[in-house]
C-alpha cells in the first residue's frame, strides 16, 4: 500500500493511535466493570 | 435456606487514590504529548519524525515491563494456587497485550516514513510478532477451559513461555542483522546516544506510559478481585465449599 503522508501527518497518526488504543482499553474496562456475571448453571 | 452474599451484592466502590491516579494519567499524558510534539526539537536524520520515536519506545518498555509482571504473578499462581494471584496476572497480561498491540502498530507507522518499509521478517520484529502472538495464545488458552484451576495453570505456563522470550527480544538487535535500530540506552552502564534534551522528553514519555499502566493495572485487578468470590467458588478444588452467609 502507496501512502503519502507529510511527516507531521504520520506523526498525528502515531499519536492518533495510541489515544484511540488507550481510550478503547479504558472503555473496556468500564464495560467489564458494568458486566454482570454469568449465573450459576447459566452456559 | 442461607442467602448467600457475596460482595457481587454491593455497588463496586473506586477508591479515591485509584480516581486521583486516572486523573493523574490524564494530566501526565497531556504533559508527555507537549513536550513531544511541542518542546523536543527535530532529529538531525528523521526530522519531525523523532516525535513518533516518543511515542513507540516508551509503550515498548512498558510492554516489556507488564510481560515480567504477568510472569511474575503467573510463577506465584503456579506456586502457590491463588485465584488473586491468577487476577493479577490477568491483569497484567491485559496490559502486556495493549502495550506491545501499540509497540507493533506504532512501529510500523513509524517504520514506514523512516525505513521505507511497514514490517520485515528479521530477528527483532519477528520475535515480537511471536510475543504478541502468545500473549493472543494466552487468552485462547484461557477461553478454552472452563475449569478455572486448570485454566489459570496452562495459561500461566504460556506466560513463562513469553517471558523466556523477553531476553531474546530485548538483544536481538544487538545480536542480528535487523532492520531496528539498535538501544539508544544501554542498561548495561555502557552510556547513552541521544541528546539530552531528547532524552529527557522521552524519560517522561516513559514514565507516563508506566503511570498509565498502573491505572489500568489497578483497576483490571480491582474488578477482577471484586468479581472473585462466585467465580472462585465455582473453581473451589477442596471438596467442602464456603459460602459466606450474612
Amino acid at each position: 500500500m502507496s501512502v503519502d503522508l507529510t511527516q507531521n501527518q504520520w506523526v498525528a497518526l502515531a499519536w492518533a493511535e495510541l489515544l484511540i488504543v488507550y481510550l478503547g482499553y479504558f472503555l473496556y474496562l468500564r464495560w467489564l466493570e458494568r458486566k454482570k456475571p454469568k449465573a450459576e448453571g447459566e452456559e | 435456606m442461607n442467602e448467600k452474599v457475596t460482595s457481587l451484592d454491593q455497588p463496586l466502590q473506586r477508591p479515591l487514590w485509584l480516581t486521583l491516579l486516572g486523573l493523574a494519567c490524564l494530566v501526565g499524558l497531556g504533559v508527555g504529548m507537549y513536550l513531544a510534539l511541542v518542546v523536543s526539537p527535530p532529529d538531525v536524520n528523521q526530522g519531525e519524525l523523532i516525535r513518533i520515536m516518543y511515542a513507540h519506545v516508551s509503550v515498548a518498555w512498558i510492554c516489556f515491563v507488564a510481560v515480567a509482571v504477568a510472569g511474575f504473578w503467573s510463577a506465584l499462581y503456579l506456586w502457590r494456587g491463588r485465584e488473586r494471584d491468577d487476577v493479577r496476572a490477568v491483569a497484567n497480561a491485559e496490559a502486556a497485550l495493549v502495550y506491545s498491540a501499540l509497540t507493533i502498530t506504532g512501529g510500523m507507522i513509524y517504520s514506514k516514513p523512516t525505513l521505507n518499509t511497514y514490517w520485515t521478517w528479521d530477528a527483532k520484529l519477528t520475535l515480537t510478532a511471536i510475543m504478541v502472538a502468545l500473549i493472543v495464545g494466552y487468552f485462547v488458552v484461557r477461553a478454552l477451559i472452563d475449569e478455572p484451576t486448570r485454566r489459570g495453570r496452562v495459561s500461566a505456563v504460556v506466560m513463562l513461555v513469553v517471558v523466556v522470550s523477553l531476553p531474546f527480544n530485548y538483544l536481538a538487535a544487538e545480536w542480528f542483522r535487523t532492520l531496528h535500530p539498535a538501544k539508544s540506552i544501554n542498561l548495561d552502564g555502557s552510556g547513552v546516544s541521544m541528546d539530552a534534551s531528547m532524552l529527557r522528553v522521552l524519560l517522561v514519555n516513559v514514565a507516563v506510559a508506566g503511570l498509565i499502566y498502573l491505572y489500568f493495572v489497578s483497576e483490571r485487578v480491582r474488578i477482577g478481585l471484586f468479581k472473585l468470590p462466585a467465580a472462585a467458588k465455582e473453581a473451589a478444588p477442596v471438596t467442602t465449599e464456603v459460602v459466606r452467609v450474612g
